[in-house]
């Protein structure tokens, strides 16, 4: 159930014209190297914060003991939804991929609608972006800002269960690029907030609906 | 045949599973292929009362029509697109 109104009556509101007349140019910056990489291999069970990845920064781990690995995959340890995990990585303008699944069983559920992909530029709690797919409802960057989630961009995108797609995220000062398996591209050339943040990572859905995460990538441009 | 536009809209708030969160009520109304939005307003400015923004977008040229025909928005300009 969606519901939604307007904010707030149209009339009596003052215009803010744009502040820049874009036109959708398609970026790609050159990565030079990784920053982060971790492909989720361990024991199964071993939470999120006692698994060292792969590659990272000197005293870098994982945030948030609902999350853990299964099956070589980030997946649920414990029943919750819209959980994300952090990592510090020393750097906000960067390339973030991950390959994500909104339902690794392949068995679709009605609890099922919720996003999974990237963190970005994450600061507190209740501030950050988020570059996310929903299975039906499509590809977005969202700012987080004191709990005040905005929608800054969006796509048409939709998926079957059971599929990993790998979502992206091209961080150059106030610029967001987002992709999901190479297409769907998404801009926001107006992201100043939190913009030298450089605490990134994954979201994941809801537990029942088994969603899994792989292959976490943040690469120095 | 695709059309690139630049329209001024109000925000709504959109209650879901997945949360709450502001968005182009243009975006509601008018299933737009893709959008983005290039005024930017400040977060902390936009509840309760904010301003209407403008937003880039691309929508197919029945979606376009009626874009142009609801009186509740205003194309700021537009032009066709062949990808």
């Amino acid at each position: 159930m969606m519901i939604r109104r307007i904010l707030p009556p149209f009339l009596r509101r003052r215009a803010l014209l744009p502040r820049r007349s874009l036109v959708p140019v398609l970026r790609q910056a050159a990565p030079t190297g990784p920053a982060i990489q971790d492909s989720f291999t361990d024991t199964d069970g071993v939470t999120l914060p006692g698994h060292v990845p792969d590659l990272a920064p000197a005293g870098s781990s994982w945030s948030n003991t609902n999350l853990g690995v299964i099956n070589n995959q980030v997946h649920y340890l414990n029943s919750a939804t819209r959980q994300l995990s952090v990592i510090q990585t020393g750097i906000s303008d960067c390339i973030i991929s991950v390959r994500c699944c909104q339902d690794a069983n392949g068995s679709a559920s009605t609890g099922s609608e919720y996003r999974s992909g990237i963190i970005a530029r994450y600061s507190a709690t209740n501030s950050f972006w988020r570059i996310a797919f929903h299975p039906v409802a499509g590809f977005a960057i969202y700012e987080v800002n004191a709990g005040v989630a905005v929608a800054r961009a969006a796509t048409v995108f939709t998926t079957e269960y059971g599929a990993f797609h790998t979502v992206q995220a091209e961080l150059v000062g106030e610029s967001i690029l987002g992709k999901i398996d190479g297409a769907y591209p998404i801009s926001y050339d107006l992201a100043s907030f939190n913009k030298t943040a450089s605490i990134h990572g994954l979201m994941i859905g809801y537990s029942g609906s088994v969603p899994a995460v792989d292959d976490f990538l943040v690469e120095r441009i | 045949m695709k059309i690139l536009f630049q329209a001024l809209t109000a925000w709504a708030l959109t209650s879901s599973e997945d949360g709450n969160f502001l968005e182009p009520a243009l975006a509601v109304d008018h299933k737009l292929l893709s959008w983005s939005d290039v005024t930017g307003q400040l977060a902390a400015n936009l509840l309760p009362d904010p301003n209407l923004f403008a937003i880039q977008g691309q929508a197919d040229e029945e979606t376009f029509a009626a874009i142009q025909a609801d009186t509740r928005y205003l194309v700021l300009w537009s032009k066709q697109i062949t990808d």
